[in-house]
């Protein structure tokens, strides 16, 4: 068993490492995160099913700034691992409340990305120091220091996440009680209108909303009518 | 009501203005006041290319603010107004930029400067605009996008 | 064109991707900027150490901008360093064209990699997860790096070429038009998605009026949660109001 975290810790820290430092070419996204972490743990499909929900919620993208945006990958590693130790008899409204318990994830992810990046102002300035002295090739050392520094800590992170993710499912989930799936379904219907919400607001909200809702009628009717026929 | 938004930000044209505030203010043209941008056409054409399509953008000499402010509003569009520092915000106001509210979204670091914001530093000249513009009747405003609550200086009148 | 070597020049490339390895508050991209286009300048300025250092210093002052774009810089900032080495231009215009053009050029990132691109590759990979995972998936990578990974190319390229070159790239890739109607794509993916998730939850033989009910429900609360990621609500805030509910759900 404790390889397997130490599998995710390391898959998820390269996932991490696409996040931001290097080549960002979306194996960071939640739905690939989740089901990469559903697969080392046993239940790729478990993983994916959790994966896609959070994909879309956290897809918006606000114009605020320097701000960070919350760490989905964490809340994936998290919620990707815990769907895995879900028992295949328990209810879906397991799966709501582990995608709920990843928001912790996601915010704690995004306080250690702060760090990491006043971290790296520290390198960047010794970088500068060395260059004053003369000595060019130090710029290479600071990126690799910097790189260095966000792989580790995405491997820690990563490690962390997965662990509490297993542990969220096999003595949280079970302490809450049994009928967690029926007390939840109202909410397992919210969360993922709230990421048709977030794909929404990445349109051009006001010219286009009669082709967002003209659409989602037309699927509707169909998705229904597809399943009273069968 | 042509002039919907005057705005000092040192980036001029980027992500908070283009995804934040025309959409906020339903600004369908934006005028960019600044010497250097219109001296300069590769700057200018790619500053172009960064403007929504739908959007008009329209680039002036500082003492051209009032010649354009009246060609958006005979073509009866409602504008941001775009400068880059605070001497070229009152430029633009003495040349017949006629708001009554002016927002700061960002002003560069540098040495010396005293910070206000997270992304706004003041030198001693900014101060001093600061104080002009409220003794002239303008309130001004700091923040990045419309959904921060901001810092407010109102006007002394 | 630029004189630079083809083993430079693939170098600069390869570092490029890692542009965003030292992000910091104070200079965000700086470092690796610098860390990329080392290899070219110490080719340019071969032999004249101090020139190499000063160069190195320029490229470590602030920058930032999308990371896909850094490419265009990157190729750009080579050809303008080895202008001035050859004496045709001012090495401080470096720094001011670089200033110039990442916040232009960030806001035509932004808006067509992370609210564009990102989403169109997003919201087609997770309908067909839907059905089955591995397609999804293969197919939000594919969508995204394909297009990603030629405007990177494309952009690297015209950069070497030359300042007007830039231009006229961007003019060609004309992103801002292609940001709408991947938004457009975006838009009606998203609709069919709410669609589909909400007539599964219908339960067979329900009335009409009970279907009717469910649909505008729906409807409703996406356009409220809209509303509030247009005001900057972070998606974390409404999980967090979600995730309270939940717990006052199960606490009765």
């Amino acid at each position: 068993m404790i390889w397997k975290f130490l599998l995710a810790g390391v898959i998820g820290g390269g996932c991490y490492l696409d996040r931001t430092a290097a080549y960002q070419m979306m194996f960071h996204r939640p739905v690939v995160v989740a089901t990469l972490m559903g697969w080392i743990f046993g239940d790729f499909f478990a993983g994916a099913q959790v994966g896609v929900v959070l994909e879309l919620i956290y897809l918006v993208h606000l114009p605020v700034g320097a701000s960070l945006p919350p760490d989905d990958t964490g809340a994936a590693i998290f919620a990707g691992s815990a769907a895995a130790f879900v028992s295949r008899d328990a209810g879906g409204g397991c799966f709501t409340a582990l995608i709920l318990l990843s928001v912790l994830c996601a915010e704690l992810g995004r306080l250690v990305d702060a760090v990491v990046r006043k971290v790296n102002g520290r390198i960047a300035r010794i970088a500068r120091d060395a260059v004053e002295r003369g000595d060019i090739k130090a710029v290479e050392q600071s990126l690799l220091a910097g790189l260095t520094l966000f792989c580790i800590t995405g491997m820690l992170l990563a490690l962390s996440f997965s662990v509490a993710g297993a542990a969220a499912s096999l003595f949280l989930l079970p302490l809450i009680g049994a009928d967690i799936g029926v007390d939840l379904s109202a909410l397992a219907l919210a969360l993922p209108l709230v990421g048709a919400a977030s794909v929404f607001a990445c349109g051009r909200t006001e010219k286009t909303a009669w082709l967002f809702f003209l659409a989602m009628s037309a699927a509707f009717a169909v998705t229904m009518a597809a399943r009273w026929m069968a | 009501m042509p002039l919907v938004l005057a705005r000092i930000d040192c980036r001029l044209v980027h992500g908070q203005v283009v995804e934040a505030w025309i959409p906020h203010v339903k600004a369908n043209s934006l005028i960019i006041a600044n010497d250097a941008i219109v001296a300069n056409h590769i700057l200018r054409s790619v500053m172009e290319l960064a403007v929504p399509v739908e959007v008009k953008a329209r680039f002036c000499r500082l003492d051209q603010v009032a010649e354009m402010l009246k060609e958006a509003d005979v073509a009866d569009e409602r504008s941001i107004l775009l400068v880059s520092n605070a001497s070229d915000a009152i430029k633009a106001w003495k040349n017949g930029a006629g708001f009554n509210v002016l927002n700061i979204g960002n002003l560069h670091y540098e040495e010396g400067k005293s910070q206000i914001t997270s992304s706004v530093f003041f030198a001693t000249g900014d101060f001093e605009a600061l104080q002009w513009f409220r003794s002239n009747g303008v309130s001004v405003c700091v923040k990045g996008t419309p959904f921060e609550s901001g810092i407010l200086f109102e006007a002394e009148k | 064109m630029s004189d630079i070597s083809p083993k430079a020049r693939r170098s600069v490339w390869r570092r490029h991707f890692l542009i965003q390895g030292c992000w910091n508050y104070e200079g965000m991209q700086n470092v690796g900027f610098a860390y990329a286009i080392l290899p070219a300048l110490l080719e340019i300025w071969t032999g004249q150490p101090e020139e190499a250092q000063k160069s190195v210093k320029r490229h470590l002052e602030f920058f930032n901008t999308h990371p896909v774009m850094g490419a265009v810089v990157l190729g750009a900032g080579v050809r303008l360093e080895e202008k001035a080495a050859g004496g045709e231009g001012d090495p401080a215009g470096v720094g001011a064209f670089k200033m110039g053009l990442m916040g232009s050029l960030g806001a035509i990132g932004d808006a067509f990699f992370w609210g564009a691109l990102r989403p169109m590759a997003s919201i087609a990979g997770v309908l067909l997860a839907l059905f089955n995972p591995l397609a999804g998936i293969a197919t939000m990578l594919i969508l995204y790096n394909v297009s990603q990974l030629a405007i990177r190319r494309r952009g690297f390229q015209a950069g070497f070429s030359g300042q007007e070159a830039v231009v006229e790239w961007l003019k060609k890739e004309s992103l801002n038009v292609k940001t709408n109607s991947r938004k457009l794509a975006v838009t009606v993916l998203g609709g069919v998605y709410a669609g589909i998730i909400m007539g599964k939850t219908v339960a067979v033989g329900a009335t009409p009026l009970h279907i009717i009910a469910i649909f505008l429900a729906g409807a409703v609360i996406i356009r409220f949660v809209t509303e509030m990621f247009r005001k900057s609500v972070s998606p974390s805030e409404v999980l967090l109001f979600l995730l309270l509910l939940g717990v006052l759900i199960l606490w009765k």
